[in-house]
């Protein structure tokens, strides 16, 4: 018999001990435990950690677990069932697919039939039937899952979704439809829930606090645009999030302060309007730096420590960059002073002045600026999501390591961009575009605010997908 | 919207071992499938303590593996219309559960290794003092008197396909054929990383035993 080689005999042993070997494998161990002691020892010594191992304390899963994971199944069903009611039907029944199939070999009666009859029923649950009217409500749902239309354009629409929210509405549900837009969303992930708790209980009470000054400045008559508003909903834990395990708060920001915010940054900077530039959106890593470090004040104010991971993600476009306002309502909410602590990530994270710029960042980004292709800047139709998704490459060298979380949801975020703008050919570029993450008019919707979702979680609750069909055509 | 998926468990139990019949959860999954959703209550019920230990046991954080199991759980629902009955509902689970929790760990490696810096920063002067403590003649306690942890923190110190393949054999009890399936390895590379996993649990073992005697 050939000899074998140790690493083999020694597999074997491990093998054997699991009874995992066949009958001439078999053989040739009982044969070397016969007559090699250190084939002994090593299998008694494998035979102890095994034992060791094994022997570990067991855990049952949590008793709450089941209920959460009930609540998460039931809100994939809340989002699937309204997805498929926003498009009409992709054959998921034979019946629906006979009927499709009638239609277009000509059954016109049939199919008139079936459409009228789709009119019908969609009237009478409240869908819409052209997104684009105003006057449509988008959902409403017997369970009362979502806000009417009206009540989002009136002025009291916090107090309403703060009822509503309250009741069980889910907030990123309440503002992609309610609001005819989609939310604005920062995600900060937290190493624990301890410090995810921290982190939302804090940015909850500095919106609180940052909200009643507003309304006390408005009581005393003071015009809106001097005061950062911020009418945050915070949502409540048996609202069916994504992720019952995250903490999400819900800021409004009125848009005449949204743009002031734009201007009083813009009007400071040497960068032509058009061509400004900020991107706190996925695809740059300077304002993801910024997101950062503002997020991490917070929690070094609350002295729970940075957090592991930001991810700010926009997600709509506008010719104006809202990033740098975006942060700036942040850091003013969270009570943060001027602070070179930025320095190095990005220094336009100022309370005090908002107008200006640090020299060394715009030197930057009028460098980034001028390596712009002509096609690229002065437009708006240059600053587009999916300029943005294509420069990506470009900037990957600045981005974080590869694979990262964060590089994910930029590959992600990315891809959500480049699928609902299928029609846009990519500029012909060979250098970085001048690309922007910002707010478009339609985020505002009818009532005027603009909203973001910042989503406290846990490394691996992926945040929602988020739905490229918009509301509106 | 009222339908309770999953009942509330009523009684904790620890499973360990034992599965259920393959035909009986091939039996609830063409149920749930036909929309008869409340049926993946009894898998989840069968199957979350095996899982969430499992996950536990990979990633290290029993926070992080209630919300990996229920992430398995929610992506097995999701998917059951790529589930193929050739292999069991529980190695299924399992696969998608495994997979999770070595993504979970990377993505937390990765996203703590701006910290390691300090984190070395104050190991670093933790043992320093230590060494103080012990040359003036403290006796320093160990920090991890508990025996299971010292294992708990060996096993967690390997790597993580040795770690998967550790806990799969070792605590869960699944053959070689099982975690193949699993881990989608062959059962040769199974073996062998198994058997190295062990060696160098073995290795580990035996240095803290070393220091412990001095």
């Amino acid at each position: 018999m050939r000899k074998m080689l140790n690493q083999e005999l020694s597999e074997l042993l491990s093998a054997y001990l699991d009874n995992e070997v066949d009958d001439r494998e078999k053989t040739i161990v009982e044969n070397a435990l016969r007559s090699d002691p250190g084939a002994r020892k090593l299998l008694d010594e494998l035979r102890q950690t095994v034992s060791v191992v094994s022997s570990l304390p067991r855990h049952a899963a949590p008793p709450d677990l089941a209920p959460e994971l009930n609540a998460r199944l039931e809100r994939a069903h809340l989002l699937v069932e309204f997805d498929q009611q926003k498009a009409p039907p992709q054959g998921t029944s034979s019946w629906h697919g006979y009927l499709r199939a009638a239609a277009m070999l000509g059954f016109v009666l049939v199919a008139g039939w079936w459409f009228l009859a789709r009119q019908q029923e969609r009237k009478s649950t409240g869908i819409a039937l052209s997104p684009a009217s105003p006057s449509t409500v988008i959902r409403e749902a017997t369970d009362s899952k979502v806000v009417p239309a009206e009540t989002a354009r009136s002025t009291s629409a916090p107090i309403e979704a703060e009822k509503l929210l309250s009741s069980g509405t889910d907030p990123v549900v309440l503002v992609r439809h309610s609001f005819e837009a989609e939310p604005v969303r920062i995600r900060v992930t937290a190493r624990t829930a301890g410090e995810r708790d921290m982190l939302a209980r804090n940015f909850t009470q500095q919106l609180a606090q940052a909200n009643t000054e507003n309304l006390a400045q408005q009581k005393a008559g003071r015009e809106q645009k001097k005061a950062i508003g911020a009418f945050y909903l915070e949502g409540k834990p048996d609202v069916n999030f994504t992720n019952p395990h995250d903490k999400q708060v819900m800021v409004r920001i009125p848009r005449s302060q949204a743009d002031q915010l734009v201007e009083q940054v813009v009007s400071g900077s040497t960068i032509p309007a058009d061509q400004f530039a900020f991107q706190a959106g996925t695809q740059n890593v300077k304002g993801q730096d910024n997101a950062k470090a503002i997020l991490q004040s917070i929690s070094q104010n609350s002295g729970s420590g940075p957090p592991t991971d930001v991810v700010a993600d926009a997600g709509v476009m506008s010719k104006k960059s809202m990033s740098t306002g975006l942060l700036h309502t942040l850091e003013e909410i969270a009570g943060l002073q001027p602070s070179k602590d930025y320095g190095s990530l990005g220094t336009t994270n100022r309370v005090a002045d908002t107008s200006k710029i640090d020299s060394d960042e715009v030197a930057a980004m009028k460098d980034s600026a001028s390596s712009r292709s002509a096609a690229e800047v002065g437009s708006p139709a240059a600053l587009t999501a999916d300029a943005a998704m294509k420069s990506k490459s470009a900037e990957e060298a600045q981005s974080p390591e590869p694979g990262s979380l964060v590089d994910r949801k930029l590959e992600a975020a990315g891809a959500r961009h480049a699928e609902a703008e299928p029609s846009r050919a990519p500029p012909a570029r060979s250098k970085p575009a001048a690309s922007s993450i910002t707010f478009s008019s339609d985020a505002f919707g009818q009532s005027g605010f603009i909203t973001i979702v910042v989503e406290f979680g846990l490394p691996n609750s992926a945040p929602p997908k988020k739905d490229t069909g918009r509301m509106r055509s | 919207m009222g339908t309770t998926l999953i009942p509330e468990r009523q009684n904790a139990s620890i499973e360990a071992g034992a599965c259920e019949l393959p035909v009986d959860d091939h039996r609830l999954v063409a149920q749930v499938k036909a929309g008869q959703t409340q049926h993946f209550a009894e898998l989840v019920r069968r199957y979350q303590d095996r899982i969430f230990n499992t996950c536990w046991r990979i990633c290290g954080h029993l926070e992080d593996a209630r919300d990996l199991t229920q992430e398995a759980f929610l992506k097995a629902y999701q998917g059951l219309d790529n589930y193929r009955q050739e292999s069991g509902f529980y190695t299924w689970i399992f696969r998608v559960a495994t997979n999770l929790a070595i993504s979970h760990r990377r993505s937390a490696k990765r996203a703590s290794a701006m910290l390691d810096h300090q984190a070395r920063v104050f190991r670093n002067q933790a043992e320093s003092l230590v060494r103080k403590m012990e040359q003036s003649g403290f006796d320093v306690a160990d920090p991890m008197p508990d025996a299971a942890a010292r294992v708990a923190a060996l096993l967690h110190a390997l790597d993580d396909e040795q770690r998967a393949v550790v806990v799969l054999r070792d605590i869960e009890g699944l053959d070689y054929q099982q975690i193949s399936e699993i881990l989608g390895l062959p059962a040769g590379t199974v073996k062998s990383r198994l058997h190295r996993a062990r060696l160098a649990l073995r290795e580990a073992m035996l240095k803290e035993t070393q220091k412990a005697q001095g």
